[in-house]
């Protein structure tokens, strides 16, 4: 009976169109990609862990691919300090981004930091990055998160940009992709420092819920869900 | 009174002099004074001093007229006799007949007929003259909508003037005033109002007219909001007054449409009013009518003030809606998020995060999840929502099969709404065929497959002139529209249409069971409710892929504004309107109505053709029929006949497409009026004793001996003065006298 259900279950598989597709931003100028495995290893645990259904691996794409209108989610990762974006390239994420996309960078070191923050601050000029609150929905939209993960601890706090009651821009300084990435073995990359396994685990449940929060929004805020949140918290 | 000159028929002695009365006074005084002690020592010096005394008194006299200057003060006058205002009530307590067999009003008008004698008789001395509670004027019917005895009186009593006197007021009431008089707690409060009537120094004589009947429960006060909001608690106060009947304890009833709501027990005091409160919390959205009634007690002198009714208008807040979402997505997102922007609708989400089948490798404290409570939302709670979206939902993994038999309950019966959104667990995927929801959904499902190609949907001719397409401004062609926006991805098949299903977007290839196109959005009105159907789960990409293409996006927030309100029947989504000028009428005014015609593309529809229908308490329905003008519009003048709700309801009938709308308008039959019905000798009695009136029942009503003021008032039309005594002549006087003594004293030996 039960295999039967799940044979009913499982009989319809989703369309691509209505999965969650990963895009990463491709750039001249810099190392885009520094942890490749580290979006499948997240998609992976993701689809494991939830009900989202994603496309598993990341498609890399140009600020200015048409592709872009089917991946709502960006993931901008580099090591090392990147080239300006052109002008185009400004624009079409600024478009992106006001158009409903939300963006994860994800800073291996401080130069890359740096630079990125530059071509932040050219394409959302007037919004400027703010340290994202502990009690950020973020922190709660799937796990409860007491403590930040990474491969490093750099900075103790993200960083991101509101608008419209959005974050729509979530930035780390901590190499979360480090800390997931995993090869097709399941042995992960890189060692986590200083926190070790515990601070790899506080950087996968970051991943699912920074996904959790993009699809959801502030839905973990609705009055249903405080009551429960709170006495788990105690 | 004959030696006066002609024109002249009044004189008087006055003074002429410019120093004022109490000058003069003194002056006669001092010199009385004077003259009395000279006259007194001369009496006692000898005769010869006698007539020097008597020189003295003349000359004081000289000098006394010469300071008072005496005139005579010829007149010309008329003398008005004083007025009698007969105030008589005719407000509608005075319909009532005290358990006799005559009205109180009929009683007043035999008293009058059977005193018209001693009236005429008063006539010749003093003329009458008729007010109204509302004014001047004779009582005809006893109608008035309020009793303010205060306010009554005031237009008699201010028209005392010299011109016209007003020599007494006759007050003919039952005293049941509905204002301060009436409400005052205390005989001294009372007493200190009527005396704001002494003032005019008219006397007002009562007569109270009642009966030996007085007692009465009555409701004196119903507050209540007009409008209310669905599933919000309303408040009701009662207050419940006595007379006659001492300190009671009953109970009041809260009936709805007829049927008892609930009840409450008020105790009544000795004096004063017992309040009772009620709270509604309504369901539905409309209007409706609620009673509150108190029970007739026994040798009650009047029972139609026992009960009263009002209207209470539920409308809606704000949309509340519940969103079920099988698992987060882009098409969940979008949706979310333009619904929690929506300052109409009050979302409440649920959203599967986490199958059964999914890995937990953390303990539940450590994770934000909650219990999906499928009974509360599906069977306890459902009632409280207006509009139930299932999002790509599949309802098997949480054993609620039992509770989709209320989902389809609450769209039949309870006028709730239902959507379903597409994906791989929606409609066949989801197995929603085998369910109760099959027969309220918009479409047939028996098919479980999907068809991912990307597809521009095509506008169908319903989908042309439907107000959920209402996505641009008219004049813009929708296909058109249409057409511009990015394309879909992906739709769940299904076999087409279900009975009384509406497709108004259909996909351009796959066909349903019948050969037509497949719909990808349709609509239904099942039962009391409305459903819609969206196969596919990518309607966001109008809204991001718009965006990114620089375009506004605003096709697809509109899109959602308008399904939710043509799924919550919003007015403005309707074609027929109904509305009154007024939502509370007096009995005897007129109400404007307004019905208000659009057509299948929500514009004004001129000439169709439209039935009005209002239905009064004991009065035949009144009919009207007629076209509508070229803004759409037909409207009717209607007079209100009697109290109570007033109900409306437009037809229009439109290639065979009925439409109907109802209205609900209170015709005001004076409530407070109606309220306390019971003759009040107190009020009565405070009136006359604060204006020195006499107050009386009608039943020993005598005209001789009501108070009165000055019977008549005089008026000097013409007068003149002519001086008595010539001051020069006075003086010499004076002055001849002075000599006469100063020569007397001279010759006798005095000086």
């Amino acid at each position: 009976m039960i295999a039967l259900l799940l044979l009913t279950l499982s009989a319809i598989e989703p369309h691509p169109s209505s999965t969650v597709a990963f895009a990463q931003l491709k750039y001249a100028g810099g190392a885009w990609n520094p942890r490749p495995n580290a979006i499948r290893r997240l998609s992976f645990e993701i689809e494991k862990r939830t009900s989202i259904i994603t496309t598993h691996e990341a498609t890399p794409v140009a600020a200015t691919d048409a592709r872009l209108v089917d991946m709502p989610f960006m993931y901008w990762a580099g090591d090392g300090a990147m080239a300006p974006l052109d002008g185009a390239q400004v624009a079409a994420l600024r478009r992106y981004v006001k158009a409903g996309g939300v963006i994860f960078i994800d800073c291996v070191d401080e130069a890359f930091e740096a630079s990125v923050k530059k071509e932040l601050l050219r394409i959302l000029p007037e919004s400027p990055l703010g340290l994202i609150p502990e009690e950020h929905v973020l922190y709660k939209s799937f796990y409860l998160i007491p403590a930040h993960g990474g491969r490093v601890l750099r900075k103790p706090a993200l960083e991101g940009i509101v608008q419209e009651d959005r974050l729509v821009v979530v930035l780390s300084p901590n190499d979360h992709g480090g800390a997931w990435s995993r090869d097709d073995f399941g042995r992960y990359d890189f060692e986590v420092e200083p926190g070790g396994e515990s601070q790899r685990e506080m950087a996968l449940r970051f991943g699912i819920n920074l996904l959790m929060y993009t699809l959801c929004l502030d839905y973990k805020e609705d009055q249903v869900h405080i009551p429960f949140i709170m006495r788990r918290r105690k | 009174m004959k030696l006066l000159p002609p024109g002249y028929n009044d004189w008087a002695f006055i003074s002429q002099s410019p120093l004022n009365g109490w000058v003069l006074a003194v002056a006669a005084v001092v010199t009385l004074a004077i003259v009395t002690m000279s006259v007194l020592a001369y009496l006692r010096a000898g005769r010869r001093y006698l007539v020097l005394g008597a020189l003295h008194v003349v000359a004081a006299l000289s000098v006394l007229i010469v300071v008072v200057q005496p005139a005579l003060d010829l007149r010309a006058v008329t003398r008005i006799p004083g007025r009698i205002a007969f105030v008589i009530d005719d407000s509608q307590s005075m319909a009532e007949n005290d358990g006799l067999p005559k009205s109180r009003a009929e009683r007043v008008n035999q008293w009058l007929a059977e005193h018209q004698a001693e009236l005429d008789a008063l006539k010749g001395q003093n003329p009458i003259e008729y007010y109204t509670l509302s004014g001047p004027g004779r009582a005809t019917r006893a109608q008035g909508p309020e009793s303010d005895l205060l306010q009554a009186l005031r237009p008699p009593l201010s028209s005392n003037d010299k011109a016209r006197p007003l020599s007494a007021v006759v007050l003919v009431s039952d005293g049941a005033d509905t204002e301060a008089l009436g409400q005052a707690a205390t005989a001294a409060e009372r007493k200190k109002l009527a005396e704001r009537l002494a003032a005019a120094d008219v006397p007002v004589n009562t007569i109270t007219v009642g009966g030996k009947r007085s007692a009465d429960l009555y409701i004196s006060g119903v507050i209540q909001d007009p409008i209310a909001f669905v599933r919000n608690t309303v408040k009701v106060e009662v207050r419940v007054e006595q007379k006659g009947l001492g300190a009671v304890t009953v109970p009041v009833s809260l009936k709805r449409e007829g049927s008892l709501v609930t009840q409450q027990t008020a105790r009544v005091p000795e004096s004063g009013a017992a309040k009772v409160q009620f709270e509604i919390v309504p369901a539905e959205v409309g209007e409706f009518v609620f009673t509150v009634e108190v029970p007739v007690q026994p040798d009650e002198a009047v029972v139609e003030n026992n009960k009263r009714e009002f209207i209470v208008k539920v409308v809606r807040d704000k949309i509340r809606a519940l969103l079920v979402s099988g698992r987060p997505s882009w098409d969940e997102r979008f949706l979310r998020r333009s619904l929690k922007l929506s300052p109409n609708v009050d979302l409440i989400s649920f959203f599967i995060l986490r199958t059964p089948s999914d890995f937990q490798p953390v303990p539940q404290n450590e994770s934000s999840l909650i219990p999906f409570p499928t009974h509360e939302l599906f069977e306890t709670e459902l009632h409280t929502f207006d509009v139930v979206v299932l999002q790509n939902f599949d309802y098997r993994p949480y054993n609620m099969a039992y509770l989709l038999k209320n989902l389809r309950e609450h769209v039949l019966n309870k006028g709730g709404a239902l959507a379903m959104f597409g994906g791989e667990s929606s409609f066949g995927g989801g197995a929603y065929a085998q369910t109760p929801l099959a027969d309220v959904l918009p479409v047939e499902m028996a098919a479980a497959e999907m068809d991912s190609r990307d597809f521009q949907p095509v506008l169908t001719t319903a989908g042309e002139k439907h107000p959920v397409l209402r996505l641009q401004a008219a004049s813009t062609s929708r296909s058109k529209a249409i057409a511009a926006l990015p394309k879909l991805s992906g739709v769940m098949k299904v076999d087409g249409l279900a009975p009384g299903g509406t497709a108004l977007l259909v996909h351009p290839d796959l066909k349903a069971r019948d050969g037509s196109p497949m719909p990808v959005l349709a609509v239904r009105e099942v039962g009391k409710g409305r459903t819609l159907a969206v196969t596919t789960d990518t309607l966001w990409r109008w809204s991001f892929a718009d965006k990114m293409r620089g375009e506004s996006g605003q096709a697809y927030e509109r899109l959602i504004a308008q399904m939710f309100r043509w799924l919550m029947r919003d007015p403005e989504a309707s074609r027929l309107r109904l509305v009154a000028s007024r939502d509370r009428v007096r009995v005897g005014e007129s109400v404007d109505y307004s019905v208000r015609v659009l057509g299948a593309d929500y514009q004004p529809l001129p000439k169709a053709p439209v039935t009005l229908t209002i239905s009064e308490h004991s009065r035949p329905d009144t009919v009207t029929s007629g076209e509508t003008a070229e803004d759409g519009t037909y409207s009717y003048s209607y007079t209100v006949q009697h109290g109570g709700v007033v109900r409306a309801k437009a037809e229009a009938r439109l290639e065979d497409d009925p439409l109907e709308a109802t209205l609900l308008v209170y015709g005001d039959d004076a409530d407070k009026e109606r309220a306390a019905l019971g003759s009040r000798d107190d009020v009565m009695g405070a009136i006359a004793d604060a204006t020195g009136g006499v107050a009386q029942s009608l039943d020993r009503a005598d005209p001789s001996a009501w108070a009165r003021a000055k019977a008549t008032t005089t008026n000097v039309d013409r007068h003149q003065e002519i001086a008595l005594w010539n001051t020069w002549a006075a003086l010499l006087v004076v002055v001849s006298v002075l000599a006469v003594e100063w020569w007397l004293r001279r010759r006798w030996g005095f000086v």
